[in-house]
């Protein structure tokens, strides 16, 4: 078991379905993340009592679904920045979910989305405490916390 | 309902403006408190603010604190949405001001409920 692996689950379940009314789940079969050019990734950082961040990469095609869903416009309708600003929201929601979790006090960063590079797979810095893989519509995400 | 909602997010207005706009509102919108100060100097007095914790310039907690120190506002009704979701984190928050307090995940019917709660309509 991960660290907060139920949490990091029962919350990203939560936030798909409560903001975009789709059913998210873990992936059976990861089989890794594939070309990172296909991806955006949105960071929060977590200071305080525990420091370090969580990471949400999801692939283009989800952050432009949720996106459409969001903006009430048709799927691949969308422009880069309503994907951006989708996927700023859910990496705000799920941070700021996790951190509650985490020891207190802590202070919650501003999210950032930006295209996904090497950089953002292994953060400079910090330790991997978990990560999990999601999977909407064939879509994947990856969710995963980091310790400094 | 004239309401007031202030998000660094544009997806979060955007989702409360659609949830507020369905039971007949009005919306405008400010991107953090600072510009929600100014935004409520020059809109026709609204019957709701709804406005985020953590933002740039100026967050909502603070945005609240300004608001209750106005005699003008001390009775507009003001609901934090956040992901601010610690008991410590709301306390601060009604004791500074606010009359409810939304945690983000949150679904149609919670909006809905609390804008009862604050007899919106």
């Amino acid at each position: 078991m991960q660290f907060l692996e139920k949490e990091i689950l029962e919350i990203t379940e939560t936030t798909w379905a409560s903001m975009l009314g789709l059913n998210i789940g873990p992936r059976e079969f990861s089989g890794g993340m594939g070309p990172i050019e296909e991806y955006l990734t949105g960071k929060i950082e977590i200071t305080g009592a525990w420091t370090g961040a969580v990471l949400l990469h999801g692939s283009r095609e989800l952050a432009a679904a949720a996106a459409a869903i969001i903006f009430s416009h048709e799927f691949g309708c969308g422009t880069e920045q309503d994907s951006l600003d989708a996927m700023y929201e859910l990496t705000n929601i799920i941070g700021g979910n996790i951190k509650s979790l985490l020891p207190e006090p802590c202070q919650l960063s501003l999210p950032s989305v930006e295209a996904t590079t090497e950089n953002h797979l292994q953060p400079l810095g910090l330790e991997r405490m978990s990560e999990l893989v999601f999977d909407c519509q064939a879509q994947p995400l990856f969710v995963s916390v980091w310790k400094k | 309902m004239r309401a007031l909602v202030i998000d660094d997010s544009k997806a979060m207005r955007i989702i409360l403006k659609q949830i507020l706009q369905s039971v007949g509102g009005t919306v405008e919108e400010a991107g953090n408190g600072k510009e929600g100060l100014e935004k409520l100097k020059t809109m026709e007095k609204p019957d709701l603010v709804l406005v985020d914790w953590n933002m740039p310039e100026m967050n909502g907690l603070d945005f609240v604190r300004a608001v209750r120190s106005n005699p003008t506002y001390r009775q507009l009704p003001l609901m934090m949405v956040t992901t601010e979701t610690e008991s410590s984190q709301m306390g601060k928050a009604l004791a500074a001001g606010a009359n409810e307090y939304v945690m983000k995940p949150f679904t149609k019917d919670v909006i809905q409920e609390k804008l009862k709660i604050l007899g919106i309509k």
